[in-house]
């Protein structure tokens, strides 16, 4: 239930835009896991896009002059006519001036000689009651009525004369203190000449005059070095009223860096203005550079949003140049700009071919995607699976493999093509959960054993790593799964499947029978680089498992010939040896084989191990 | 989100040059105070015709506030910008029509009268409803909320006012102008939340 408040508090937050980036790639992954919210998150981004598409008041058809004309007509019939205050406020006045004439003799009588007696009340009543228009108490908002300032407050009394020189003043004071910013300089120096200016300019503003927004004028409409110094402090002192004159201002010439370098200085607040900034031809760049100030996943976030509202725009998807643009900018921003692309995507605010071209030309980086998958940019449950998909199969990011295997397991349609996409993967964990989506029906072994092959082309040792940890495990899907593996291996038929398969032998997974089996394909595809193999498991095996050595000796004396397999068995009774020898030197039919197998074995049994093989070939 | 907060931008009169303008209409120039009727009075109509949704109305309410602000001048000190205060003639304005307009139907009132607006569209599958036609009942159930929450989310939402502006327009604290516009967009969801629900306009 808390995380439900928190997540809606969070909602809210987002829509006003005040979440900031991190919690809300957060919030979408909680959302992606619970329908409710969901629910309630696309609902309330539905209702905003309703709001984006409310129609405009039809200010365009609005006759100002008209308007002015009845404004003038009314003011001048009220003019003509004598004013006349309603009852109560001819009374209130003159109450109050009584009242006041009273404390005034109170206070003479009763308060310290030298206190000085208060001052007389205003003519609109006490200084600090409001004040209310003569149109009526509901319809004129109130003002605060204050005692008259000492030094004489701008807003009191204005005399253009007084207030161009104060103009004046602060442009001279900006031009002087922004002298040579921008460009290279960080962001704290502009800040320290900020400061600078404030300093200076303090005078100025303890009279009341609003400095800051005598630097908005000034940025509006004045030449652009002085509008180009407004900017700057503008960038660094301003608020949110600036970035919207700044993002403003951009369309005066002459003013487009600074301005772009002072919404970069705003940072988060600016960002949206600058991804707007992005659109405006010859600004893409720029805007671009100083959005990137603001960090990927802000960037991320904002271009996600400005590009998501293309939706609004006429026209189909791509025919703007500016939007290719914004959605390569956004491929740039590690997996936040990827988590962002795929989140269009399931906004149907991207076209499919969109993606793939990013991924066509490869800019999306597959660090990226790696580091989507692994969760850097909140889960990847809520994208949709066949652009999961995509991804996986373009970049083969490693990371993918727990997101395919999930689609592998829940969705039918796109099953083939995830267990694909798996295949291609590097390293023992795909070619597991290959194992185990094959125990469980959803993988079909011709998309399989091809894995298994491209494996033991490319690095043996990962077939050799899996088999190894099947052996193992104790689990009992594992031990199924070691059963398939030992079918793949076998079909393969190939000489890099002899370690894998020599582990299968040496473990207690497979029965005796398979096991002699297992040993039987080792012989069929082994070469001289397995002897030393072979000839350390001949010398471990126990004596109740004397067909396998047979099968071990036999794969020997293929290998290296008589004198050489009877080595391995180390030093044996004469009688044995010149039996032995009688065996594996005569020449062997099909079903003479068998006979021959189970003769040596007889012959070894006495030479062997005496340990039992309950527990598999011991070390 | 934001996308209409974000997409507002204005270049706003500079705040120096405007207090001349008051200061001199304040001494009866009317050529002043004219250029700051040109400069507000669009803004001005375009927040009222949100308020009491037609353009008549609208026109007339706006020239009313503009009569009102010309004959209250001199309580201007310029504490807030004229553009907000005239902001706050017109949210009062709209208030004195609405009550004399009489009463309106509530926001369950015209959930339950869905089928009247829309015929039988409002009750067929969401993918049915043309876009169009659920804008028009976001636009009608903005008009029908309550009057407070009505102004504060106009201000936020539709005019793009930051909330220190809708508390200053308003008259209420930022916290409670958020608030209020949070219960506007939570009356909003309620009343439309199945409509809204897997759709976009």
């Amino acid at each position: 239930m808390k995380g439900r408040r928190r997540a809606r508090a969070a909602m809210r937050r987002m829509l006003d835009g005040e979440l900031p980036i991190e919690e809300q790639f957060r919030l979408e992954a909680l959302v992606a896991e619970d329908p409710e919210l969901a629910r309630e998150l696309e609902s309330m981004r539905a209702l905003e896009e309703c709001f984006a598409k409310l129609p405009e008041p039809p200010v365009a058809g609005l006759d100002l002059d008209r308007a002015l004309a009845g404004i003038h007509a009314e003011l001048d019939l009220s003019e003509a006519q004598p004013h006349v205050p309603p009852t109560w406020r001819r009374v209130v006045p003159l109450a109050a001036a009584a009242s006041a004439l009273v404390a005034a003799l109170l206070g003479l009588r009763f308060l310290q000689p030298s206190r000085p007696a208060p001052a007389p009340p205003s003519p609109s009543g006490s200084p600090d009651a409001p004040v209310v228009a003569d149109a009526g108490p509901s319809s004129v908002p109130v003002e605060v009525a204050e005692a008259p300032d000492p030094v004489e407050p701008a807003a009191a009394v204005v005399d253009s004369a007084r207030m161009e020189e104060t103009r004046t003043r602060v442009a001279g004071l900006l031009v002087a203190s922004f002298a040579g910013a921008g460009g290279a300089e960080a962001r704290a120096t502009r800040a320290r000449r900020a400061e600078l200016f404030e300093l200076a300019v303090a005078p100025t503003q303890a009279q009341g005059w609003p400095v800051e927004t005598i630097a908005l004028g000034l940025l509006s409409d004045a030449p652009a070095p002085i509008a180009r110094a407004a900017a700057r402090y503008l960038g660094v002192a301003g608020d949110s009223y600036a970035t919207r004159a700044l993002e403003s201002a951009l369309d005066r010439d002459g003013l487009e860096r600074a301005t772009l370098e002072a919404l970069g200085d705003r940072g988060e607040h600016a960002a949206p203005a600058l991804a707007r900034a992005a659109r405006r031809p010859g600004q893409l760049d720029a805007a671009l550079e100083q959005l990137h100030r603001s960090g990927p996943a802000v960037v991320a976030r904002v271009l996600q949003d400005e590009i998501r509202d293309d939706r609004g725009r006429a026209g189909v998807y791509g025919d703007d140049p500016a939007r290719t643009e914004l959605l390569d900018a956004l491929a740039s921003c590690e997996s936040w700009g990827l988590a962002a692309i795929l989140n269009l995507r399931s906004a149907r605010a991207l076209e499919r071919r969109e993606l793939e071209r990013m991924l066509d030309a490869e800019v999306v980086d597959v660090r990226a995607a790696d580091s989507l998958f692994r969760g850097a940019a909140g889960g990847v449950e809520h994208h949709l699976p066949g652009d999961l998909l995509l991804v996986a199969e373009r970049l083969r990011p490693v990371s993918s493999l727990e997101a395919l295997a999930r689609i592998a397991d829940d969705d039918r349609v796109l099953r083939d093509e995830a267990v694909a996409a798996i295949a291609t993967l590097d390293g023992a964990e795909p070619l597991l959960a290959l194992l185990d989506l094959g125990r469980r029906g959803r993988a079909r072994s011709e998309a399989i054993e091809p894995a298994f092959a491209r494996q033991l082309a490319a690095s043996p040792r990962t077939v050799d790593e899996v088999t190894q940890r099947l052996v193992r495990s104790a689990d009992e899907h594992d031990r199924a799964l070691l059963e398939d593996l030992y079918e793949i291996l076998v079909l393969l038929e190939d000489a890099a499947t002899v370690p894998a398969l020599l582990a299968l032998v040496e473990g207690v997974a497979l029965d005796a029978d398979d096991r002699i089996l297992a040993a039987q394909h080792v012989r069929e595809v082994a070469t001289l680089d397995h002897v030393e193999q072979l000839e350390r498991l001949l010398g471990r095996v126990p004596a109740d498992e004397r067909k396998l050595a047979a099968v071990l000796l036999l794969t020997l004396d293929e290998l290296l010939g008589l004198e050489r397999a009877l080595d391995a068995l180390g030093p044996i009774p004469r009688r044995a040896d010149s039996r032995l020898r009688g065996l594996l030197g005569s020449p062997r039919t099909v079903r003479g084989e068998a006979a021959t197998l189970l003769a040596v074995a007889r012959e070894l049994e006495p030479l062997l191990s005496q340990q039992t093989s309950s527990e598999g070939i011991q070390p | 989100m934001e996308t209409v907060l974000e997409k507002r931008s204005f270049t706003p009169r500079p705040a120096e040059e405007e207090l001349l303008l008051v200061e001199r209409a304040r001494e009866g120039d009317r050529r002043a105070f004219d250029a700051l009727v040109h400069t507000h009075f669009p803004r001005v109509y375009s927040l009222l015709f949100r308020l009491v949704g037609n353009h008549e109305d609208a026109e007339d309410l706006a020239q009313e506030c503009f009569v009102k602000a010309y004959r209250s001048l001199r309580w201007f000190r310029g504490d807030s910008r004229f553009g907000t205060w005239t902001y706050r003639i017109a949210v009062h304005l709209a208030r004195d029509h609405r009550r004399a307009q009489g009463r309106r139907p509530a926001v369950d009132e015209l959930r339950a009268g869905l089928g009247d607006g829309l015929g039988d569209k409002a009750r067929a599958p969401v993918d049915e409803m043309a876009g169009r036609e659920l804008v028009a009942l976001v636009e009608r159930a903005v008009q029908r909320l309550p009057e407070r929450l009505q102004v504060a989310l106009v201000l936020r939402v539709l005019e793009g006012l930051d909330y220190d502006e809708v508390a200053r327009v308003t008259g209420v604290t930022s916290s409670t102008a958020r608030t209020h516009v949070m219960k506007a967009r939570r009356e909003l969801s309620r009343l439309l939340g199945p409509l809204l629900e897997r759709r976009s306009p």
